[in-house]
């Protein structure tokens, strides 16, 4: 693909003062997915395309086309040409070549163990077994256990000397059972909504390791099926990492991304509560709340070497020590707003444009174990796995349920509870953390429905997280 | 495998023409069935656009491009219950389509060796063909950042996106059904924005480009800026009573989607409406809804290559009519399918009521006006518990005046209430709400509905 792109560059006229990118991205994804022992999907898709960007008068303009004949790059081209030269009349900022850096270098995932060497057959044999698994007794009404494997290849060439090649291997595997007794229905998962997602290859699809899940997908339901519910008052609340993911998603990735604190998402995914001015000023939580943008963990879900636009990508702190330090920010964003960012301008395919995005937002561990964590509380909840999610537009108030939580009392984890719910606001929220956790208690894990801009984006953003206490938050169950 | 370049006609983007995409797409679908061995069946269906994208926001260009795409969507079932499915770009013709129907025949067949019967899986099993083509007028990619962002005013703060271009639609099976929905249309989904960081939101959509509405649109959300200048009322959580308007309205529909809806839910336990289905539960006589295919925003049919009647009544007078009830649940649960497909819906209809719209405030009384509901999911979703925030132009209303915005609320609510035991009224007026979702690809549908009046609505944050 590169030589195909190098030549369609080679035959475009391009002024002294404009620049042209041209972004290979193939996107090869598998499917598979089990119902109470019966298939329901057996799917393999294939998106590709090539994204051509062309800058003109300090515009970018793009063309985006799924034939790869050397005939319709170019008339994609001159299109982008037309679309930057119209942009210009009415630009919101004059961008450069310096949004486009000449990067070059390549970037695989790390696989352990290829895929390939199990069958069709092997994979469905394994998710009927799962689903049977996790029905463990007439009370489980329906068990769901799904596989995806997607391959993504990116290329990218520029006329300013950018050559870059990009090779991911992503591993989703989602378990799920609904039970019910005695007029209570209840849900677990494995971690939540498709949170055991993965950077490789056959590594996160062990046998032992899925059925240890879902043994404890179907022990928890019915832990949940005779729980009491959860209670409503103020008290301590315990995060394990794969709840701590959507709360690090919701109140710190996306308040943080400049294009939201811009502008741009306001007639969508919405504003942020940050303003551009508190960057190296504001305290964003305790003094125990450290925060890193690290696309370099390598089986972290969404690890890369270059942004898709360039940028080389590196680990950096945007929140250290509860003091906000630097923004998800693009080249582009970075210069219009004249703060600090991070490699992130990146689009799900090659038909969207790149923008701010999460990558790996992640809080780094802490000192204390889990066993002094939940020891050192009189009263509180500990809660695990998402299941429900919202936040106003501003990032700030936010209620999040869980699937599953458990009483902390005199010290020690009691009663099961069911429908865990908690709300607050993300201003004071951070600033509650009294405890995080040491590494050994740390979770990572990933999401591929991270959506955003206009037009629409879904991307794939990777969170670890240690458990983390907060004192005096708001929690409660479930409707009576 | 070989993309030779298609030709087509100007659009937004060269190269797109829908006389030649459906010329390959027929050889395409009987090249396939040609090849299909006895007891072997299928379904090809394309989705394909070619669209211009106007990013903007500060009443500047942001983004700018064009986007033209085409996807192949193939299902391969066999007589003993193997299936499996297939999606590719579909950009090729002439040799390279024959060499892409026997490549993709052997796909399907290698993808289902050794994999179980899936009992549920529907052959194709009806004949039935429609073409539907809407021509519009679509504004030309180098004449739009004018006709958009040219006639701003001075403080203008303008946010949101232009979405124009031929949308493509189609399905064949190996029984015989052909059909194919292609429609010319745009949306501008924005808002304006105040200073003071209040907005109101807005859209304008259709077939037909017409500049005088599209400034009429724009001129009736700056008239409705001007309250949004004063300052915010703080209101403390608590039940208050709400007039939902339509884009409110239709928020609270989207959840209905979210599995309350779908027969294969209720059947599993899984929806609030199994409390409706069993009697527990009841909405108003005042709410009405059907998926109303006549509204013409998306097509009967689905990749599932079931056809929908024309109109599905869901819910008249407050009483549960039917659910929307796919192929493959009526072939789990043996409830009847009425031909939805995804079990979502695609096109709600919601019945208008005896309020006219002009005496909203008045009929409000004191209160809080919606204009706009946020970022909505369950909180307990077998109870039909919903949460979510206010969002643009929402006001706090006394007396039937409105005295201006309000400091968003979060608000935890159930469904049986809002359309159920707090309905006091709906409009007469409903509106249309133009699907603006663009993930992936630009997505057919639309809602038209009504303003509500709901008595008790309750904040918690």
């Amino acid at each position: 693909m590169e030589q195909r792109l190098k030549k369609v560059l080679s035959q475009l006229s391009i002024g002294p003062a404009d620049w042209v990118g041209l972004r290979y991205h193939r996107e090869n994804s598998r499917v598979r997915e089990v119902r109470d022992g019966h298939p329901e999907t057996n799917r393999s898709s294939e998106r590709s395309g090539v994204m051509v960007e062309w800058m003109s008068d300090g515009q970018f303009g793009y063309a985006a086309t799924p034939d790869l004949g050397e005939a319709s790059l170019l008339s994609a081209a001159l299109r982008a040409r037309t679309q930057a030269q119209a942009a210009a009349r009415r630009a919101l900022y004059r961008f450069g070549t310096a949004q486009r850096p000449p990067s070059v270098g390549r970037y695989g995932s790390q696989v352990k163990s290829p895929l390939s060497t199990l069958s069709d057959a092997d994979y469905f044999e394994m998710l009927v077994a799962l689903t049977q698994r996790m029905r463990t007794s007439d009370a489980v009404i329906t068990a769901h256990a799904q596989l995806e494997h997607v391959a993504v290849e990116t290329c990218y060439v520029s006329s300013n000397g950018a050559h870059f090649e990009q090779d991911l291997s992503l591993v989703t595997v989602a378990m799920e059972a609904v039970g019910q007794k005695n007029g209570v229905v209840q849900k677990r998962s494995n971690h939540g909504l498709s949170a055991y997602s993965y950077q490789g290859g056959g590594e996160f699809i062990l046998r032992n390791t899925l059925n240890e899940q879902a043994d404890k997908v179907a022990r928890h339901l019915h832990e949940l099926l005779d729980a009491d519910e959860c209670p409503s008052e103020t008290t301590h609340l315990v995060l394990a990492p794969d709840q701590m993911m959507l709360q690090i998603h919701e109140s710190i990735g996306h308040p943080l991304e400049l294009d939201r604190i811009l502008g741009d998402e306001r007639n969508y995914a919405g504003s942020s509560f940050v303003k551009l001015e508190d960057f190296g000023q504001l305290q964003y939580g305790s003094e125990l709340l450290n925060v890193t943008f690290d696309p370099s963990v390598a089986h972290e879900f969404a690890s890369y070497a270059f942004d898709d636009v360039g940028q080389p990508a590196k680990r950096e702190y945007l929140i250290e020590k509860g003091l906000l330090k630097r923004g998800l920010g693009s080249l582009e964003s970075q210069a219009r707003a004249g703060v600090p960012g991070v490699a992130n301008q990146r689009a799900s395919s090659w038909n969207r444009p790149p923008i701010d995005r999460m990558a790996n937002i992640n809080v780094e561990p802490g000192t204390t174990s889990f066993e002094k964590m939940i020891a050192g509380i009189e009263r509180g909840v500990y809660m695990e796995s998402n299941k429900s999610w919202s936040i106003d537009d501003y990032r700030n108030k936010f209620q999040f349920g869980c699937e599953y939580a458990q009483l902390i009392e005199n010290g020690k984890l009691t009663r099961v509870l069911r429908n865990p719910n908690y709300r607050g606001v993300t201003a004071e929220f951070w600033k509650k953390l009294v405890a995080v956790g040491d590494a050994n208690t740390l979770g990572v894990f990933g999401t591929p429905y991270c959506g955003k801009g206009e037009p629409n984006q879904s991307i794939r953003v990777g969170h670890a997280s240690p458990v983390c206490a907060f004192a005096d938050v708001e929690v409660f169950g479930g409707a009576q | 495998m070989n993309h030779p370049t298609n030709h087509g006609v100007a659009g937004p983007m060269n190269g797109f023409s829908e006389e030649l995409l459906s010329e390959n797409f027929s050889n395409f679908f009987e090249g396939f069935f040609a090849g299909l061995a006895k007891g072997e069946h299928a379904r090809v269906s394309l989705a394909a656009e070619n669209t211009h994208f106007l990013r903007m926001s500060r009443g500047a260009v942001r983004q700018n491009g064009v986007v033209q795409d085409a996807q192949l969507q193939i299902q391969f079932l066999t007589d003993a219950g193997s299936t499996t499915e297939i999606t590719l770009p579909f950009v090729c013709s002439g040799d390279a389509l024959k060499a892409l129907v026997a490549g993709t025949l052997d796909t399907a067949r290698r993808q289902m060796t050794g994999v179980p019967a899936d009992p549920y899986a529907n052959k194709p099993s009806t004949r039935s063909t429609s073409r539907v083509a809407h021509a519009g007028k679509i504004l030309a990619p180098e004449e739009a950042v004018d006709a958009l962002l040219g006639q701003q005013k001075p403080g203008d703060d303008l946010v949101g996106i232009y979405a124009g271009g031929k949308t493509i639609s189609a399905l064949a099976d190996s029984a015989g059904m052909q059909h194919w929905f292609s429609s010319d249309s745009f949306f501008v989904d924005y808002s304006l924005w105040l200073k003071n960081g209040r907005a109101i939101k807005s859209s304008y959509a259709g077939r037909q480009w017409q500049q005088a509405d599209y400034l009429e649109s724009l001129n009736q959300a700056r008239a409705n800026l001007e309250l949004m200048s004063r300052e915010p009322r703080v209101l403390k959580p608590g039940n208050y009573r709400v007039f939902l308007a339509p884009s409110a309205t239709s928020e609270l529909l989207g959840m209905f989607s979210w599995g309350a809806l779908a027969e294969g839910s209720i059947q599993r336990n899984e929806s609030p409406f199994c409390a409706l289905r069993r009697g527990e539960k009841s909405f108003s006589s005042k709410f009405s809804l059907n998926e109303n295919f006549a509204l013409g925003f998306a097509p009967r049919f689905s990749d599932d290559g079931e056809l929908a009647p024309e109109c599905i009544s869901l819910f008249e007078n407050g009483r549960f009519v039917q659910a929307l009830v796919s192929a493959r649940t009526q072939k789990e649960f043996g409830v009847p399918s009425n031909g939805v497909g995804s079990e979502r819906l695609r096109t709600p209809d919601m019945a208008t009521g005896d309020l006219p719209l002009s005496e909203a405030f008045k009929a409000l009384g004191t209160g809080l006006y919606l204009s706009d509901l946020h970022y909505l999911n369950w909180s307990d979703a077998i109870q039909g518990r919903v949460t979510g925030m206010t969002r643009y132009g929402c006001l706090w209303v006394e007396n039937g005046v409105p005295v201006g915005p309000i400091v968003d609320m979060r608000f935890d609510e159930t469904l049986f209430r809002c359309f159920g035991s707090e309905l006091a009224d709906v409009t007469c007026e409903a509106h249309v709400i133009p699907e603006t979702t663009t993930y992936v690809r630009r997505a057919l549908g639309g809602a038209r509905v009504p303003g509500m009046l709901v008595n008790n609505f309750q904040f918690t944050l």
